[in-house]
């Protein structure tokens, strides 16, 4: 025999001894090699952000602060500014009316510990970072601090210097016809210590403040539509104010709260709603003198910060804060066990604006600062009048799907064949103005995410019969949308190893559902979301389709780590904004509660909020965003089918010239109860059918008499009758108490509505 | 790296973590809060928001509250509070204005209050222990201290924190930290004791009764006495049932008391920490627990909706702090007093839960048909709200609608009405169709036997017959047949399978497979009343996962005791040998999976007894295999099968620490590559 025993032996030992001693070299060639590598590139971020005109401060003309003294600096034909240099104190001042607008304190009330007073005294105030405590603030009362100012053009700059603790900000500021525009250009921030950080900036926290009930009025928070907190005399009642981060908060920071579980298993609270407008407004209404806040800048990481008396000091404020830099935990292993706090590396780079729009007399009031709001839009966001027709928003579910024995089954709900029957049948009634969002379309069901081709569900009929349909309703009239969910993606059906977003802590980002077949979903990151999407839209195009309804990126914004780098929340604002201005080049778009920057690029608003967060400290609810998108943008309430108090909601819609919307299935909801959407509990078109048919008939009518018009005002009477009026003279009677109301003349019965005629 | 290792090690890396909470998508948030009912089956399931928070009263005309500990609302919508931190009660009418107070110049810690039709009211001073009652106008026109009646208790204190009072003038008191019960005492002579009422039973476990049977009479009086909870809280309604609630008696928290002290009611949920408890006005009942969740039962003490939340912070209209007292007024709002904001949080019910008590009030007076139309929009907006399915089907099955009863009472899986309606059903079918029934099986009869007599005289089937046995002659096919041989004389079928090889390892494989074929069927399609398993839940890995597992586990632990102490068996003998065993079930399971479909519950002992047959003919089976195949004396059979269970429990251990041991070993490879691959910077 050519082989032997002994020299099988032989060949094995050598082999036994020779394969381990190149695995362990393997090992420790990678592991040097690693250690040798730089470790992780934790540069600066991608902030394409428009920088600032590029004038160069610092060759100006600089005197000491102190030499203003209310001094007038700017004027315009309404307004005059005045400042007092030493603590950057600004004073506006209506020549006509003489109301004026402060901002710092004089003479408090006694009742406020140093840091307070210093706070309530100066213009601007900043939340420090010193080593891992980020509890600190700064002000121009109790630290050292040098002011230096230079007039300009209808205003002045101001560099302070924050001296031992080694800060410097500068801040424009310019009075133009009814507006105060305040800035601070990135350049102009500078942290020279170690260890010592600008955490936040708190721009100008106390103009328009007001001391308990001394001024009648309130303030305007951007809670879903819009809410109110009342200047009156709280009488110690409230421990917290508003305090949320515009655009929602940044799911890249771990929330460190720990909620309390219902059965310890249940959240039963639901989230607070995210400031969808970066505004906010203070008005007292018996000086007649307020103004609207809007952060033009800097808003991707801002949060609107508003308190009435009674929390911390007996004074009413609101004012943004712009969030430079945040502490978060860090942990070290595997099983979260050791952790160590670390300020984020860099602080973000993001020029802060914010514009001061005053209203004075009859317009100091929120619907006021509504119109005010849309002047704003209209001439310098992008958007314009556009003919708002009347719609009903019917949403379709295509299917679903469902565990079984070993796959997932196929759950069908609507197909585009009863798609079709539904339309007919409506027609028949004479409802033709629909507006369809048809979820669930793509092969996989509603949660095989992402869509990344053009392939609809065999189960609702094919690819070809999704195309016929729309085809048919271009020509029918009908708007008709595919739902795309552009930030999320399933682990369970597509491969997530790759492109999904990491928190700042560099551990996975996973959103929970709380449901039984798919229970987490990820997040793409921006770029692959926008590979996605042009992929998607190319399809399209090829197809000859081209409306798409964008949900998940439209208002979702964070901070992640991705391969090692570190993006924060202003990088994704700007990728996502970019994607979508680029998509809307292609298709038309309409939009899932989209934030304020892409609504020039939505046809319609979908998922509009009807009320707020419910606050304790709220005390009026008003109708803010709809007064001022009302004839610059079609808005879609949310869905109708969870709504309890369907009545007053019906109200609500003829009230706030938000259209209807429902979500519909061909079979009855009950078949959803395995799937994901179980929480979908009433949905079947036949017990619809009659309401849709209702509140079209009633909607279109009211809808029709007030087309291509704008609301002028927004009155609540004491008898609990609303009236809306509108530049095309039309007003609109609304009555929610339970007995029948006299208004100019007009009689509405009890929870009704009345139209009145046009003038 | 390269890409595919890089894939590897990212996917290794994966590391999980929770995100922030989210919200179901869908669910409307006009409340700050969810609200939840029970499905059929017992799990939560979301619903539409069934009250709205109205408003709040932060304070009684110019008056501040402070740390109010009960209210009760009358008729006529005055409501009292005892505003426990300033000593005194104080009323006012539904909107928050003052109307008056009393009391400030007796009352040391007023804890609770009742108050009567006729407006007197009741109050529990805990610090005083005593029970101060005032008349309408405010002025004391009673008081009653600690009963001294022997049956009382000697080292009882009298620390009244909560008062109910009956229509005649008898008052439930419940008093601190006495576990006896409530206290009755009677207004006659001054303040009779009447005796204890309502007492809760104490819960042994089973640790404490072994240690009972166990310990000397001494060490047992040393032991901590297992003493019965006292209840926290009652109310009394319209009728004079009294309704306690009781901190940590799990489903026994809430309990209805007729005179008798008999609880009439069984709440299907519970909260760990109740504080109140109210009737509502539709046969319904509120418990609200500290925490601020509110539960709504029917009078059947089924949950219909729980609501409400917890502040921690987020300052949100509806979320309390800390609730002492719940109330309803006429109009069916509720009241909710939080100790902690010192403020009364009103709720209103929404059109759909309007609509629901209309449907329940109809139901519970017994006017069916009327109440199917409330019950009707209900369900339109909600299908899955399945109290009302179950109210539905109910009122169909009275208005003798069977097929309509059957259907909703699948939905709302309601057992009873399904299985009442079945009844009926069948009934119906049985009249129309027996004739027909009969005269089929008559036909069948005559055809068998026809057919039996042409095979005698003429053959006709020989060459079926003929091709029958020689499939029967193919080893497989016989030992299969032979498995049927085997459950009806074991001892002889183990000879066969020891001696005459009509057992092989493929033969008993088939009987496996099919066995498990057939449990899986059952499990998850028998009929609605047998079926145990969650619709739309299947978890086919686990099922044929573990008996396959707990199958293996046992035969090779068998072979291996057998095979030491003299066992005769191979491995392959042992192993058909049980397998063969699983026969009845292959035999019965068909017969019994027909008859779920067919019985009601008045028949499901037929079920269970076939099913106790089955199982007790398998075990028999086992125990003759064993002795059989290894020779054992029925003595050695029972040693034997003791063992293989200790052996089974011992090799379950071993596996269980291999695990732990493996999955520490896991980690911390994990854990060095997540180090390496963070250092590669992936």
């Amino acid at each position: 025999m050519a082989y032997n025993k002994t020299d099988g032996r032989k060949i094995r030992h050598i082999i036994g001894i020779i394969v381990p001693i190149f695995i362990i070299l393997a090992i420790v060639f990678v592991i040097i090699f690693s250690i040798m590598k730089k470790t992780g590139d934790r540069g600066n971020l991608t902030s394409s952000l428009n920088l600032m005109d590029t004038e160069d401060f610092e060759s100006l003309a600089f005197t000491d602060a102190k030499d203003f003294d209310k001094t007038l600096v700017a004027e315009s034909d309404d307004y005059e500014l005045y400042l007092t240099g030493s603590n950057l104190s600004i004073t506006v001042r209506n020549k006509k009316t003489g109301a004026v607008l402060e901002s710092t304190v004089d003479e408090d009330d006694g009742k406020n510990n140093a840091q307070w007073l210093g706070f309530m005294k100066s213009g601007v105030a900043l939340n420090v970072i010193n080593g891992l405590n980020d509890a600190e603030m700064a002000d121009l009362i109790n630290n050292e601090n040098t002011i230096r100012i230079a007039t300009v053009d209808n205003g002045f700059y101001a560099k302070v210097t924050f001296t031992d603790l080694g800060f410097s900000l500068g801040i424009l500021v310019r009075l133009t016809d009814d507006s105060l525009v305040v800035e601070i250009p990135d350049k102009s921030i500078g942290e020279t210590k170690d260890g010592l950080y600008i955490g936040a900036i708190n721009l100008f926290p106390f103009l328009g403040y007001s001391y308990l009930d001394e001024k009648p009025g309130y303030m305007l928070i951007p809670d879903g539509n819009g809410a109110l907190i009342y200047l009156n005399n709280k009488e110690g009642r409230l421990t917290g104010g508003y305090s949320q981060m515009i655009y929602g908060e940044d799911t890249g920071f771990k929330d460190t709260s720990t909620p309390s579980l219902f059965w310890d298993e249940y959240q039963t609270v639901n989230e607070e709603k995210n400031i969808l407008a970066p505004v906010f407004g203070m008005v007292h209404t018996e000086d007649g003198i307020g103004f609207l806040g809007i952060v033009e800048k800097g808003a991707e990481r801002a949060s609107i910060e508003a308190y009435p008396n009674g929390v911390t000091m007996d004074y009413n404020r609101i004012y943004p804060k712009f969030i430079l830099r945040k502490l978060y935990v860090q942990p070290t292993s595997n099983s979260n066990v050791g952790t160590i706090t670390m300020a984020e590396q860099d602080r973000t780079h993001m020029d802060i604006r914010v514009k001061y729009c005053f209203v004075s007399g009859d317009d100091a009031d929120y619907a006021g600062l509504a119109v005010r709001f849309r002047r704003y839009l209209m001439e310098e966001a992008g958007l314009s009048a556009r003919e708002d027709g009347y719609k009903t928003r019917i949403d379709f579910l295509g299917s679903e799907r469902e565990e079984w024995l070993v796959f997932k089954k196929t759950v069908l709900m609507t197909s585009v064949e009863q798609i079709r029957e539904i339309y007919n049948r409506l027609k028949e009634e004479g409802l033709n103005d629909i507006l369809t969002v048809y979820k669930g379309w793509q092969k996989g069901g509603l949660y095989n995410l992402p869509v990344t081709k053009y392939k609809a569900d065999k189960s609702v009929g094919g690819t070809k019969e999704l195309t016929r349909l729309i085809k048919e309703c271009e020509k029918g009239g009908i708007d008709f949308y595919l739902y795309h969910d552009a930030l999320r993606i399933n682990p369970e059906e597509n491969n997530t190893a790759f492109n999904v977003v990491k928190r700042v802590d560099k551990r996975l980002y996973e959103e929970p559902t709380y449901m039984y077949v798919y229970d987490r979903f990820l997040f793409l990151t921006p770029r692959r979301s926008n590979y996605y999407l042009n992929t998607l839209s190319k399809d399209l195009s090829r197809a000859g389709i081209s409306k798409l309804a964008l949900a998940g990126i439209t208002n979702h914004i964070y901070s992640y780590s991705y391969s090692g780098e570190y993006y924060s929340r202003p990088s994704t604002y700007e990728d996502y904004r970019t994607m979508i201005s680029n998509l809307h080049e292609k298709l038309e778009l309409t939009m899932e509660q989209p934030f304020c920057y892409l609504w020039k690029y939505t046809d319609s608003f979908l998922d509009m909020p009807v009320g707020t967060s419910d606050f304790i400290f709220e005390d009026e609810k008003v109708p803010f965003l709809a007064i001022a998108l009302k004839g610059i943008l079609p808005m879609y309430s949310e869905y109708i089918n969870f709504e309890a108090n369907k009545k007053e909601f019906f109200l609500n819609l003829v009230e706030m010239g938000i259209r209807p919307s429902f979500y519909i299935t061909y079979e009855d909801s009950s078949d959803l109860i395995y799937t994901n959407s179980s929480d979908i509990y009433s949905s079947k078109f036949s017990n619809y059918k009659e309401e849709i048919i209702r509140y079209s008939n009633e909607l279109s009518k009211v809808f029709q008499a007030v087309e291509g018009a704008f609301i002028t005002d927004h009155e609540r009477l004491d008898n609990g009758v609303t009236v809306v009026s509108y530049d095309n003279g039309v007003k609109v009677y609304i009555n929610y108490s339970d007995t029948r109301q006299t208004v100019d003349g007009i009689t509405i019965e009890a929870m009704s509505y009345k139209v009145g005629e046009a003038k | 790296m390269n890409k595919k290792s890089k894939g590897l090690v990212a996917l290794i890396l994966t590391l999980f973590l929770a995100g922030s909470g989210l919200d179901a998508k869908y669910a409307f948030a006009d409340a700050p809060y969810k609200t939840y009912t029970i499905d059929g089956y017992g799990y939560v399931t979301e619903t539409q928001t069934a009250y709205v928070p109205y408003g709040s009263i932060t304070k009684i005309g110019d008056d501040f509250l402070s740390a109010p500990r009960d209210m009760k609302i009358t008729k006529d919508g005055e409501i009292y509070i005892a505003d426990t931190g300033n000593r005194r009660i104080i009323v006012s009418d539904l909107s928050g204005n003052y109307i008056k107070e009393f009391g400030s110049d007796v009352l040391v810690n007023p804890c609770g209050l009742f108050v009567t039709e006729d407006k007197y009211t009741y109050v529990a001073d805990r610090d005083a222990a005593k029970i101060f009652v005032f008349a309408p106008d405010g002025t004391l026109v009673a008081q009653y201290g600690r009963p001294n009646h022997p049956l009382y208790g000697d080292n009882m204190d009298f620390k009244p924190i909560k008062i109910a009072v009956n229509d005649a003038g008898i008052m439930y008191v419940v008093s601190e930290a006495n576990t006896n019960g409530i206290v009755q005492i009677s207004p006659k002579e001054n303040g009779t004791f009447l005796g204890y009422f309502g007492t809760n039973y104490a819960n042994t476990s089973l640790g404490e009764a072994i240690l009972r049977l166990l310990l000397t009479d001494a060490q047992l009086a040393k032991m901590v006495s297992n003493l019965p909870p006292s209840p926290d809280n009652l109310a009394i309604d319209d009728q004079g049932l009294i309704y306690t609630i009781t901190r940590g008696d799990g489903l026994d928290s809430l309990k209805r008391l007729n005179i008798a002290g008999k609880n009439l009611i069984e709440p299907d949920a519970y909260d760990d920490y109740p504080v109140a408890v109210v009737p509502g006005n539709y046969d319904n009942v509120y418990m609200a627990s500290n925490y601020g969740y509110v539960y709504e039962f029917n009078n059947e003490g089924e949950l219909l909706f729980v609501f409400g939340g917890r502040d921690d912070g987020r300052q949100r209209i509806g979320l309390c702090k800390k609730v002492e007292a719940i109330a309803v007024d006429q109009s069916d709002l509720l009241y909710l007093l939080d100790s902690d904001m010192n403020q009364i949080h009103i709720f209103a019910p929404t059109e759909f839960t309007d609509l629901l008590h209309k449907a329940l009030y109809l139901y519970f007076k017994g006017r069916y048909t009327e109440s199917k139309e409330p019950l009707e929009q209900v369900l339109q907006m909600n299908g899955m709200f399945d109290y009302a399915n179950e109210a539905m089907g109910k009122a169909y099955l009275q208005e003798e609608d069977y097929d309509m009863a059957l259907h909703y009472a699948k939905l709302a899986k309601d057992y009873t009405t399904y299985s009442d309606a079945f009844w009926e059903v069948r009934n119906l079918w049985l009249r129309h169709n027996l004739i027909a029934f009969i005269g089929i099986l008559l036909a069948i009869y005559i055809a068998v036997r026809l057919l039996k007599l042409l095979q005698k005289k003429f053959g006709i089937f020989n060459k079926i017959g003929g091709a029958i046995n020689k499939i029967k002659a193919i080893p497989l096919i016989s030992r299969l047949n032979y498995s049927l041989y085997f459950i009806r004389h074991p001892v002889d079928g183990c000879y066969g399978v020891r001696w005459e090889n009509k057992a092989s390892y493929l033969s008993a494989n088939i009987i496996i497979g099919l066995y498990l074929l057939f449990s899986v069927i059952y499990r998850y399609f028998s009929g609605f009343l047998v079926k145990t398993v969650r619709e739309g839940r299947y978890n086919l890995v686990s099922d044929i996962g573990l008996v396959v597992a707990a199958f293996l586990l046992l035969t090779i632990c068998n072979y291996l005791i057998c095979a030491i102490n003299d066992g005769e068996g191979t491995l392959k003998q042992i192993y058909s040998g049980f397998a063969y065993c699983l026969t009845p079930y292959l035999v019965m399971q068909p017969f019994i999976f027909l008859l779920s479909h067919l019985i009601t519950y008045n028949e499901i002992f037929l079920i269970r007894f076939a099913e106790t047959f089955r199982t007790t003919w398998i075990i028999i089976l086992i125990i003759v295999t064993i002795k059989e195949i290894n020779n054992y004396t029925m003595k050695e059979t029972f040693k034997i099968i003791g063992l293989t269970f200790f052996a089974a429990l011992i090799a379950l251990l071993i596996l269980f620490i291999l695990y732990v041991l493996w999955s520490q070993v896991f980690d911390f490879i994990q854990a060095i590559v997540g180090e390496v691959v963070y250092r590669l910077g992936i």
